[in-house]
């Protein structure tokens, strides 16, 4: 799976370019749909299912979780939630903007991709569940790209 | 003004890519970019941002994750949000943050980022949009 960003701007005369790309490594699944949010709209993430591969029974996870508001002028929250239903607060994105999530399997260091709470002191350590889409305001088309990998 | 261009790929499941993309224009004054050391305890992360739009990192390191903690110190009650940016990966912070999915929405702004990796030190590119 492979992210691009890129941000062009015009600052003092000067045309001003920030691009990066990141690659996710084996992606086996893909999530893909363009739709409108609704109200709410809310996907459940296919975590625990099961797949084969050379035989073998692997489960699959959800890795990485990318989202584009594609609408003209909407503006749409993205609204992740670990396995207890708890939604943590929610990301809102404007026109044209991308919005990403990863879930982890420690191997960098953190258990999971993402955590809210009152302590200062919290690190990520739950992963995503499920994930909802809602409007806030106007007309917010969406795309959303969602990898899965084995993770046992 | 800001635009900002995302493509979202994957090559080859069962035969076949998929992707998505997206382009979008941000009222901004400036794009401000640098790059952060981030070690294993939480610091403020690009102290500018407090007035941006929009923060984009990419974790440089190629095995140590990092922690992005948000401090939506506006709601009533103090709530903090930690987003895992893994090893080598992009993220992107929105200025504005919803309190959760029912109606009524409460937004507030993001008041402040600090950054931590779990051991280690990660070097973090930015670019910040105002």
């Amino acid at each position: 799976m492979t992210i691009t960003v890129t941000v062009t701007g015009r600052q003092g005369g000067n045309t001003i370019t920030w691009s990066r790309t990141a690659t996710v490594s084996d992606i086996t699944g893909a999530v893909h749909r363009t739709t409108v949010a609704s109200n709410q709209t809310e996907l459940e993430v296919a975590v625990g299912s099961e797949t084969t591969k050379g035989g073998a029974i692997y489960s699959t996870g959800l890795s990485t979780i990318a989202v584009i508001n594609n609408g003209a002028n909407g503006i749409l929250s993205v609204q992740p939630q670990d396995s207890s239903g708890t939604t943590i607060r929610c990301g809102v994105i404007g026109q044209g903007v991308p919005f990403f999530l990863y879930n982890n399997s420690g191997a960098g260091g953190f258990s999971g991709g993402f955590s809210y709470d009152s302590s200062n002191g919290l690190t990520p350590t739950s992963d995503i569940d499920k994930i909802a889409f809602v409007q806030v305001v106007g007309n917010c088309p969406y795309s959303l790209l969602i990898g899965t990998k084995l993770i046992s | 003004m800001a635009t900002i261009t995302t493509t979202v790929s994957i090559d080859s499941i069962d035969g076949e890519a998929k992707s998505i993309t997206g382009t979008g224009t941000i009222e901004a004054m400036s794009i401000v970019t640098g790059k952060q050391t981030v070690g294993n305890s939480y610091e403020t992360f690009a102290t500018s941002f407090i007035t941006g739009n929009m923060l984009i990192v990419k974790n440089t390191s190629s095995t140590v994750d990092v922690s992005l903690r948000l401090d939506l110190e506006e709601f009533t009650s103090k709530r903090y949000v930690s987003i895992n940016v893994p090893a080598g990966q992009i993220g992107v912070v929105p200025m504005l943050w919803g309190n959760d999915k029912s109606s009524g929405m409460a937004i507030t702004r993001v008041a402040d980022i600090a950054a931590r990796t779990d051991s280690g030190t990660a070097d973090v590119d930015y670019c910040i949009i105002y």
